[in-house]
């Protein structure tokens, strides 16, 4: 270390930042020996989105979710769909002042049952997604965190007492986080671990990005590693790839390759596995994996069917894990 | 009498148009004489040399710190106190 400096400990990276520098994430600032968020309260994202589109299926489904995002990211995905305020410094975004209270208030006021911290990733505006947290929290709002998992422990640990769900981005393997996300694998699986002992309802999203993580292999091995990790029950989502930021060069994820994915991971024993971006197919749906009754009927982002009662498959009473209500 | 008139119209035409152009030649070379300062005798007096004293410190270099200060208030940035970070060891 050198005179002035600080590291931040939030994330894997631990950024060793001189005066007037940034960590990675672009963010997190070193103002005269102290580190500050430069995103706190300013939001360059607001939108309120369907649950499902998180996408979260087992979470008061049907609801409504209050989004925000802040600019910056700690994760570099050469797909990101949302490069354009996850690669940019806040600087360069449309940011407004949305401190932790109003919010909550916003969320309220439009009848969203919870908050969801998204777009980017919850953990670089981290003071600003535990602030707004635990004001959701007292007020009855849920606050689900839409994320990579670049989280270290002791931030995690202390961010699950306030959080109630997460969407987890596993993306592939060891080689694909360092060649395609510039990042490491290993955080990632910390985070599901820490998140489960927590009590944040988890589920899981892989991306399929064709030549670069959708070979049979590939697909087995998250597979694997997830029955391994969190067990049968944490749905698993297989999501389209579009052409993207710096990915332009390849084409979206064939339907097949998708539904090859989902049926392996179906045979290999995961219960409950859909397929996003991909608009009416069979497995938007939620069946018991018990009997095979269809418990929650989709189509797309309409309201869906929910057929549970009291979170039981109303055929078998096999109890489906989510929070329903 | 007509003839006369005119005459003496002329002349004092003739009179006023040198006057005035004397006059005029006068308070552009010298406008405190006269305490006359138009926008026309401005413009055509000569500019005034302005002389740019030299430097005597040498310029500084920008540094990072002083770039990226001016943008975290020019765009209204937060500084919020961050959590989980180490200071450096004194």
């Amino acid at each position: 270390m050198t005179q002035g400096n600080v590291t931040c400990e939030l994330c894997f990276r631990f950024c060793n930042i001189p005066p007037g520098g940034r960590g990675n994430c672009r963010v997190r600032h070193n103002l005269d020996g102290e580190l500050v968020s430069l995103v706190y309260g300013k939001p360059c994202a607001v939108h309120i989105d369907p649950i499902e589109k998180k996408p979260m299926f087992h979470f008061l489904p049907g609801s409504r979710a209050f989004s925000i995002a802040t600019a910056g990211c700690n994760g570099h995905c050469l797909f990101c769909q949302n490069w354009e305020i996850s690669q940019r410094p806040p600087e360069e975004t449309d940011n407004q002042d949305m401190p932790p209270a109003a919010v909550v208030e916003n969320a309220l006021k439009t009848g969203c049952k919870s908050i969801a911290y998204t777009y980017t990733d919850p953990n670089i505006f981290y003071e600003y997604t535990y602030d707004t947290s635990v004001i959701a929290k007292k007020k009855g709002v849920k606050n689900v965190l839409v994320t990579a998992g670049f989280l270290n422990e002791k931030p995690l640990r202390e961010l699950a007492k306030v959080s109630d769900a997460a969407n987890l981005d596993i993306k592939g393997n060891a080689d694909f986080y360092r060649s395609t996300v510039r990042a490491e694998l290993k955080p990632v699986l910390n985070y599901l671990k820490i998140a489960r002992e927590e009590g944040i309802f988890v589920e899981i999203t892989n991306l399929l990005v064709p030549t670069l993580n959708d070979k049979k292999e590939d697909i087995e091995w998250l597979i694997k590693t997830i029955l391994d990790k969190a067990g049968p029950d944490v749905p698993l989502h297989f999501s389209r790839f579009f052409p993207l930021y710096q990915l332009t060069n390849l084409y979206p994820t064939p339907a097949e390759t998708l539904f090859d994915a989902a049926n392996t991971a179906e045979d290999l024993g995961v219960h409950y596995v859909y397929v996003g971006n991909l608009p009416s197919n069979k497995f938007e749906n939620t069946r018991c994996p018990k009997c095979k009754e269809t418990v929650v009927e989709r189509h797309g982002y309409m309201m869906p069917d929910v057929k549970l009662k009291d979170g039981k498959c109303p055929k078998c009473g096999e109890r489906i894990p989510g929070i329903w209500r | 009498m007509e003839r006369n008139k005119i005459q003496n119209l002329l002349t004092a035409f003739f009179v006023f148009v040198v006057l005035g152009a004397t006059l005029w030649s006068l308070a552009a070379h010298e406008p405190g004489i006269f305490q006359i300062e138009t926008a026309l005798v401005q413009k055509f007096q000569k500019p005034e040399v302005i002389i740019i004293p030299a430097q005597e410190e040498p310029s500084k270099i920008v540094s990072e710190k002083d770039k990226v200060k001016p943008l975290i208030e020019k765009k209204q940035l937060s500084k919020h106190p961050a959590k989980f970070f180490k200071k450096e060891i004194q």
